[in-house]
């Protein structure tokens, strides 16, 4: 007897990226699977790459080709993708055209085929490409279809299960055919789709509906390459709870800041440095991440607005050659292609980096950038988009800095052109001020989430070795108006 | 005469058509074997490709081998069902073995050929040389 809790369902790994995590595990072992979606959404790649991912000789794969894409054409197309391996077919997985059965509008014809190919082959999978085509044909010819349609699309899942077969039936639905019999038969429903948005499309994967599993909710972002499918899913496991660190201050790099801030940025925090250009957040940021190398920590920086080889270029600013913390496998600096991207895809490159070297800190230079990388369908989500990064990112435990261009407008004081920073532990405002004449970079610490920081303005300096603090404008008033004013005494020296 | 065929197509289909009358003087032996070949190989295929995807891809086979081999025409019958090839036996009694074998292997070479140029060579040889047997129903169209 089966104890209580154990599941006799076993768990098929996927084969496609990012898949079995949404499905709550993988694929249910004998389950009667409906993949549905529109033209061109990628479903005959997503069946096709998890049976080339799963069948053997002995439990070889039966793809039931029916009207439609002609089967020649088909695997003309599909065999460019890396997982089609042709020495595997037939021996592995086997295609056989269902046309003419499909085509004498009889139910049981098709039935009766699929049958003695599934009791000659002993399939662990089998799939029927397009099963829409054969049910409409059917429901066009004969009056009493529905209930007749109903009756085969039973019988079919009972006699798929019952040969110990995981199946998937393919097809053209839209969201207003629900009502459809196969709907309620089948054991799970993922549903593709693809948007098109101004010059950008994008791939999205839908759970529908999972028998006795918890999927991951939401639509997940799919990509298709050369491999074949990748999905994204939306909300990574991590980010479930995140992980604190408490009493651990990160050395910033940058000579002074870590006194502002009661001694460096609490590890696992979110920090976001915002000023206007050429206020040095990219240096500050580099800083941080030659300051935790130097420490024997790994780092991963995200660039959106340059090639890392420019990045490289620009961040040498420090003894620590970041060139050489690549080749020694201690800092990935990624660049994310710009203008088609989900903040999922980001997320996953982003963490595959950080788990790949383990790495404790992360710099995002810049949000703005970020948001520019998105495809425009998802720009509209992007504070959403950001909280979900930065939730994940945090999640693993690592300390994230994050840049943010904002346009100086005087006497406006902005913290963020974005508005992000809610999703931020830490906030620090670099601005320019005029002083005597002579345009002053300031900064100052606005926000540290449970800590001491100091309040003061602080200028500081651009060297050719980095960001240096230099001291306190206490004595001046109307620093936010670009224009301060001279009142009192100055360098009162760090707090 | 430029052959319509590539020498790696002639030798997989020499092979097929060797292995099933090896040893055989006999016309009416030969003339059953290669009739045995050509309906497994149009057996595979129609299974594969369906009926229609495999009338196409003969039909394209014939018309570049037909104008070398005109008794091909005497192997061939057309009706409604596509293009059959069942008329092997007969046709070896009529113009001789030597001949009906050129013309075969060289057809099944130009198929091989064809159907390589679409899905690749090495997924060809694999899809016409597969088990034959069938589970084809009734209703499955004419058998071959």
């Amino acid at each position: 007897m089966t104890p209580v809790g154990v599941s006799l369902i076993r768990n098929i790994r996927s084969g496609v990226p990012g898949l079995d995590a949404v499905l709550g595990g993988g694929l249910c072992e004998y389950s009667f699977n409906l993949i549905a979606g529109a033209p061109g959404a990628g479903k005959t790649t997503l069946v096709q790459q998890i049976m080339f991912a799963n069948a053997t000789p002995d439990r070889p794969a039966i793809y039931f080709t029916v009207l439609g894409e002609p089967t020649i054409k088909m695997i003309r197309y599909q065999r460019q993708f890396s997982f089609f391996e042709p020495e595997l077919v037939p021996s592995s997985v086997r295609f056989v055209n269902l046309t003419a059965e499909a085509a004498s509008g009889d139910f049981d014809a098709v039935l009766e085929r699929i049958a003695a190919e599934v009791a000659q082959a002993n399939p662990g999978f089998v799939a029927i490409d397009s099963f829409r085509t054969i049910v409409s044909d059917q429901r066009s010819a004969r009056s009493e279809s529905v209930i007749e349609l109903g009756r085969f699309v039973q019988r079919l899942a009972q006699q798929l299960t019952s040969w110990e077969v995981t199946s998937f039936l393919i097809g053209e639905y839209s969201e207003s055919e629900r009502q459809h019999p196969v709907f309620t038969v089948a054991d799970s429903i993922l549903w593709l789709s693809e948007d098109a948005d101004r010059n950008s499309t994008s791939r999205k994967l839908r759970v529908v509906k999972i028998r006795g599993r918890s999927q991951m909710p939401g639509l997940h972002t799919v990509r298709i390459t050369g491999d074949g499918l990748q999905v994204f899913p939306r909300i990574p496991e991590q980010q479930r709870e995140r992980i604190t660190q408490s009493g651990l201050r990160l050395a910033t790099g940058v000579p002074g800041l870590d006194d502002l801030m009661g001694g460096g940025i609490p590890a696992g925090d979110v920090l976001l440095l915002t000023g206007p250009a050429g206020t040095g957040k990219t240096t500050f940021a580099a800083q941080f991440i030659a300051q935790g190398l130097s420490e024997g920590e790994s780092c991963v920086v995200a660039v959106f607005e340059e090639y890392p080889e420019a990045y490289l270029a620009r961040a040498k600013i420090s003894d620590v050659d970041f060139a050489e913390m690549i080749a020694a496998g201690r800092l990935a600096v990624t660049y994310l292609r710009p203008l088609d991207l989900s903040v999922d895809e980001m997320l996953a490159e982003i963490s595959d980096e950080v788990r790949r070297l383990n790495a404790t800190r992360v710099v995002i230079d810049s949000l703005s950038g970020f948001e520019v990388a998105l495809a425009p369908t998802y720009r509209m989500d992007f504070r959403e988009s950001l909280y979900r990064l930065v939730g994940a990112l945090t999640a693993i435990g690592v300390t994230v800095v994050m840049t943010a261009e904002v346009i100086d407008v005087f006497p406006d004081f902005r913290f963020t052109a974005e508005r992000v920073s809610f999703v931020t532990d830490d906030i620090i405002v670099q601005r320019y001020v005029e002083i005597e004449g002579r345009l002053q970079k300031v900064l100052a610490v606005v926000k540290m989430r449970g800590s001491e920081h100091a309040p003061d303005f602080w200028s500081y300096e651009l060297t050719p070795k980095g960001a240096v603090i230099g001291e306190s404008l206490r004595g001046y008033h109307g620093i936010t108006t670009g224009v301060p004013e001279f009142r009192g005494r100055t360098g009162v020296g760090r707090e | 005469m430029t052959a319509p065929h590539s020498a790696n197509a002639r030798d997989i289909a020499r092979r097929l058509l060797t292995e099933e009358f090896a040893g055989s003087d006999d016309p009416t032996a030969i003339g059953a074997a290669m009739q045995r070949v050509y309906t497994r190989v149009s057996g595979n295929l129609r299974r594969s490709v369906g009926d229609d995807g495999y009338n196409a891809l003969i039909s394209r086979a014939l018309a570049r081998v037909q104008p070398d081999h005109p008794v091909l025409s005497d192997l061939r019958r057309a009706n409604d069902g596509g293009i059959h090839l069942d008329s092997v036996a007969e046709t070896v009694g009529a113009h001789g073995a030597p001949a009906v074998s050129a013309a075969l292997e060289s057809l099944l070479a130009t198929l091989v050929d064809v159907l390589s140029g679409l899905i690749g060579a090495d997924m060809v040889i694999n899809l016409v040389d597969q088990d034959s047997t069938s589970p084809r129903t009734a209703t499955a169209g004419p058998p071959q």
